[in-house]
Parts: C-alpha cells; structure tokens; sequence
C-alpha cells in the first residue's frame, strides 16, 4: 500500500476546512418542523398551577395544618408507637424508590 | 466564553423550550452540520440537507441530555453521525446488496454530480467516494473538521484503535488516489 503523504493530505483538504454552507432558509425550515406547540403550552400550564398553588397556600395560611400535622407527627415518635411510625416509614421509602426508578426511566428515554 | 453562551442558550430551551434560543444554535451550527454531512453523502445537497433537519430535531427532543461535559457541537456531530448511520442501515436493508461498496460509492458520486458547484467540491467528494463509510467520517472528522483521535471515536462510537485503523486505510487510499490523479504535480 502507498505510504501517507500527510503534506498532500493537508493541501488538498485546506479549502474544505474554510468551506461555509450559506444558511438559505435552512434554520427557518428546521424552526417549522419542531415539535407541537402542545409541549411548551403544558409547561406554560404546569408554571401556572404552580404559582396558583403557592399564591392559594399563602392567601389560605396553608402552613398552619402543614405545621399541625408536622408536630402530631413529631409527637407520635416521641411516643413511640412503632407499628404506625414504621408503617409510615415503610409507605414513605415505597414512595421515594417509585419516584427514584420513574427518574432512572425518563433518563435512560 | 463561547460554550458558555452555548450552555446558556441549551438551558434556555432545555427548561423554558425558549424557541428563539434554538433557532440561535440552529444558525450558528447549521454550517458545520450542513458540511460534515454533505461529505459523509459526497455532495448530495437534498439528502444532507434531509439528514441536517433531521439532526436538529433529535437535538431539540433530547436537548436534555446534553449533559455539557463535551461542546454543544461534538454533540451535535455525534448525533448527526447517528443519523447518517441509520440513514445507511435502512438504505442497505432496501438496495440490492450485490452490488460491490467500491461500485457504490462512486456511483453515488457520479449521481450527485449535479448538485456540485465548484471543480474542488467535484474532486474532494470524488476522492472521498473511494472510502467506505467509516473511513469517510473518521477522514473528514480529522482532516476536515480537525478533530482529535478521542473526540472521533466518542462522537462516532467505534473504538479508538479502530478510529485509528480506518483513518490510516483511508489516508492510504486518498494518498494513492491523489498520487494517481496527479495532485502531486508528477502527472
């Protein structure tokens, strides 16, 4: 086989390097074929809900149950009854390894 | 400074799908995409231009796995090698396999004569038709684009020691090529 002449290489490659490819509609094009508009109204949607949420929780005081409900539970451990409080637990790690491997799935998508 | 405003307009549409973000990106890489791909299918306009939206598509569907550890534009290569490469694989599955790859390469040259402009456009996809596919991209990659030997291999997937095989092959047959084409001033 014919030895590498990287000299020659180099000298008939040098004007593809500086070659540039006119856009001529190209990204008007590409803009036109993005996906629905659906995708970006639903996240239009989920901002909204969010802020209605929060804007709700404060109007409401929704931190008064929240930190009813916190102190109860604070008040049940310190009691120690371990059935509900290990039955809690339990539901919780259930909960939080479902959310774990629905992440892993959209990932790897 | 430059991937900085890169990642900057990649977070934009990855978290607001900020369209004007993408049409940016779309605009600034368009060129090196367009011409990377126009090589790969020696200078087939309508099919590279195909293969360029195409590109950009799965970019914007999956812009949240850039994950920034390469530039915006290795990733983007990388994706439109993919697509290429699955381009090929369908095509394969239609064409009659009969034909000898050398055969076809030129073949594709010559049908895609028309949409050349320039003689030094003509030469440089005719040389490049004598390589098959994987020598082409490894070759433009690095003579073309300028890439190392580790980026190669991770935006084309195959090995680096095979990286390094097919560009050695295929400077061999460009040398020969042009040698036997007079490029060396000795015709």
């Amino acid at each position: 086989m014919t030895e590498i002449d990287d000299r020659l290489l180099e000298q008939f490659f040098q004007p593809a390097r500086a070659q540039q490819v006119e856009d001529n509609g190209f990204t008007q094009r590409v803009m036109g074929q993005l996906p629905d508009k659906a995708l970006c109204l639903s996240h239009w949607w989920t901002a909204f809900c969010l802020l209605s949420g929060l804007l709700l929780f404060v109007v409401f005081k929704g931190w008064e149950p929240l930190l009813v409900g916190v102190w109860s539970m604070i008040r049940m451990v310190t009691h120690v009854h371990p059935v509900p409080f290990f039955m809690t637990l339990g539901v919780l790690s259930c909960l939080a390894l479902l959310e774990l491997v629905h992440r892993m799935e959209r990932m790897q998508l | 400074m430059q991937s900085l405003s890169d990642l900057s307009l990649v977070t934009q549409v990855a978290v607001f799908h900020n369209r004007r973000a993408f049409d940016q990106l779309v605009r600034k890489y368009q060129s090196p995409v367009r011409r990377f791909l126009l090589n790969l299918t020696l200078g087939n306009e309508a099919l590279s231009d195909d293969l360029a939206q195409d590109t950009f598509l799965k970019a914007y569907t999956h812009i949240t796995q850039f994950q920034g550890i390469a530039s915006f534009q290795t990733w983007l290569f990388r994706i439109a090698y993919n697509v290429f490469y699955d381009y090929k694989r369908k095509e394969k599955g239609i064409v009659n396999s009969d034909k000898n790859p050398a055969d076809e390469g030129v073949a594709a040259a010559d049908s895609s004569l028309f949409t050349l402009h320039s003689s030094l456009q003509l030469d440089l996809h005719a040389a490049l038709a004598i390589l098959k596919d994987e020598e082409r991209a490894c070759v433009t990659l690095q003579l073309i684009d300028g890439y190392p030997i580790g980026d190669i291999a991770r935006m084309t997937g195959i090995p680096e020691n095979t990286v390094k095989s097919h560009l050695r092959r295929g400077k061999e047959k460009l040398t020969d090529y042009l040698k036997r084409n007079g490029y060396d001033g000795n015709r």
